[in-house]
């Protein structure tokens, strides 16, 4: 999935970027989110993040160039 | 969009009073039973076309065809208007945030059918199939797909946590 073994840990910095983003612009000054509360946008934000990582990975164009060559919806032969 | 239509879906149920007032429509509660079961089920509707195919009465190619297009979006919001104005109002967004969350994929939404068969993609990730385990995991070895969909759920936790939904309560 990856080829660079730094993408995944990429993708944490990335999440940190965004979570703290999101708080940021999210909390509200009455109503502070509690540390688990915080931690589920940081959870959160890795998802984005790792995607984000791996926009510089060649595995994943690899695959998306791999996959746009298929076309996966051509009649089978067995119908 | 897989697993990040359930979080888009979600996340226009939490946006229900906005949108129905908005229309001039009877008020729907945020996350309410009634917003969760219409936005839902109107939102997973076009990907219902698997089901023929699955059946072997349709192509694979039958696949976001006519269940993604503006003319079954309207046919939807048609047929509801006179059961439930909300309802019909709620769906029929959903069903286009449906298509803008699929116009990533290489695929192509033929909105225009039956007038025009073009296509429109936006090309972000490539697709795999309709259904099945290799189309899963392929699909979440591309990029966009992790930014789009994980975005999708960071939203989905803001609305939580502005509406003071459990874990943000």
């Amino acid at each position: 999935m990856f080829e660079y073994r730094r993408t995944p840990y990429l993708g944490l910095v990335y999440a940190a970027v965004i979570g703290s983003a999101v708080v940021w612009l999210l909390e509200m000054t009455h109503r502070p989110l509690t540390v688990v509360q915080a931690a589920i946008f940081y959870v959160l934000s890795y998802l984005p993040g790792l995607g984000l990582a791996m926009l510089s990975d060649p595995a994943a164009h690899r695959a998306k160039a791999q996959y746009l060559q298929v076309d996966f919806y051509a009649p089978r032969e067995d119908t | 969009m897989q697993v990040g239509h359930v979080a888009l879906a979600a996340s226009i149920a939490s946006f229900a009073p906005q949108i129905t007032e908005a229309a001039g429509v009877p008020r729907v509660e945020a996350l309410s039973v009634e917003s969760l079961v219409v936005v839902f089920l109107a939102h997973y509707l076009p990907n219902f076309d698997v089901i023929p195919i699955k059946l072997g009465w349709a192509p694979d190619r039958f696949h976001c065809s006519y269940s993604h297009t503006l003319l079954f979006t309207a046919l939807v919001g048609l047929a509801l208007w006179p059961v439930n104005a909300s309802w019909a109002v709620l769906s029929v967004v959903s069903l286009l945030l449906h298509f803008v969350a699929d116009s990533g994929s290489s695929v192509g939404l033929p909105l225009l059918l039956p007038f025009s068969k073009k296509r429109f993609s936006l090309y972000l990730w490539a697709d795999t199939g309709h259904s099945g385990w290799f189309a899963f995991k392929s699909t979440y070895q591309q990029a966009w797909t992790w930014i789009t969909e994980g975005g999708m759920f960071v939203v989905l936790a803001a609305r939580f946590y502005q509406l003071r939904v459990w874990p943000f309560s």
